[in-house]
């Protein structure tokens, strides 16, 4: 079965843009071979971290994975020890930490089914300069990770193609 | 193998972890666009919103100031993507048959995470590309074995009793 849907709006309606500060993503290859060897590792490291809210990962050139953990708060030694064992076979290839990176994200009627969403935030980030560390869309909700202190920016450029009806 | 004789695959209380849901996408495919590729993400995004080619699942990073990051669309876009896919073949990777995987809520847990990426691989799953949500977590594996997929995380956690994997009744086409 198939619904059709017809927007016709001058900007892109969303429940609301949002956004966080003060946090940490950290980021490592995984080897497809490795996934099954965590042994507990990963569930360790965050004995050391703040909430988890955001994974994703790309492929890699390493028959792989990019794996990116976004969480609240800052690194401590401790977690990224646990980290460098969290893949079971020693120290992860590519491991990068961003501290005080932040995020913005926002979603909208029927975002995961609509043409040009993702073109429409990412253009208006684009033309605002704002910079962009990483992203991950998925369902109707788009989330954008940020270098510090470009949040408010990001969010201002997003205002430009996105309306809260009724503000 | 019963879930409890799985190493690694055991939360902290030695019980299954407690989910809400799954749900299951249509027969997609995924474009992966490694680093230097020479097209950037959005790029490539605006040149498919122009063919009003829908994103179903996007992941990136541009850390460095190089682009990497896969995208997933329906098969049946696929005509108005193929020129852009064939004018930028030596750029992207096409994976021709995925679909998605996701499990709700995920309430920030690390073990729930670490327990599916092992369910995926001892049941020698591919996981092309992972995102989520503030509460769901999508995995993109083969289309054709995401009943497998299923089975290897329902071995792990726990679904409400009478629940089934939700599966698309129906699609929505923006015109």
């Amino acid at each position: 079965m198939e619904t059709i849907a017809v927007y016709w709006e001058p900007k892109i309606k969303t429940y609301g843009i949002a956004e966080k500060t003060g946090l940490s993503m950290v980021s490592f290859f995984l080897l497809m071979e490795e996934l099954g060897r965590g042994e507990g590792r990963l569930r360790r490291a965050a004995s050391a971290a703040g909430d988890l809210l955001l994974v994703f990962a790309r492929p890699s050139a390493h028959s792989g994975l990019r794996l990116h953990l976004l969480f609240e708060g800052r690194p401590t030694w401790h977690l990224l020890e646990e980290f460098s064992g969290a893949t079971g076979g020693g120290k992860p290839s590519g491991l990068r930490v961003d501290a005080d990176v932040e995020l913005v994200y926002l979603q909208g009627p029927h975002y995961g089914d609509r043409y040009g969403i993702a073109d429409a935030a990412f253009g208006a980030l684009i033309n605002a300069k704002v910079p962009v560390l990483a992203a991950a869309c998925t369902a109707a909700s788009i989330y954008i990770v940020l270098p510090k202190d470009t949040a408010a920016a990001a969010r201002k450029a997003l205002s430009e193609k996105f309306i809260v009806p009724g503000k | 193998m019963t879930f409890l004789e799985r190493p690694g695959m055991v939360s902290p209380s030695g019980q299954k972890l407690a989910i809400s849901g799954i749900k299951l996408s249509g027969e997609l495919l995924q474009i992966n666009f490694l680093p230097g590729s020479g097209l950037t993400a959005p790029q490539l995004f605006h040149r498919l919103a122009e063919r009003r080619v829908n994103l179903s699942m996007v992941t990136l990073d541009a850390a460095g100031g190089q682009w990497g990051g896969a995208c997933c669309i329906a098969v049946d876009e696929l005509p108005r993507a193929q020129p852009l896919l064939d004018e930028a073949a030596d750029f992207l990777k096409i994976l021709p048959s995925v679909g998605l995987l996701t499990v709700f809520p995920h309430r920030s847990r690390y073990d729930l995470l670490e327990c599916i990426l092992s369910a995926f691989a001892q049941a020698n799953l591919p996981i092309h590309c992972i995102a989520s949500s503030l509460a769901a977590l999508t995995f993109a594996t083969d289309f054709s074995r995401l009943d497998e997929a299923v089975s290897a995380v329902t071995a792990v956690a726990d679904l409400p009793p009478n629940h089934a994997p939700v599966r698309p009744e129906f699609k929505v086409r923006q015109i």
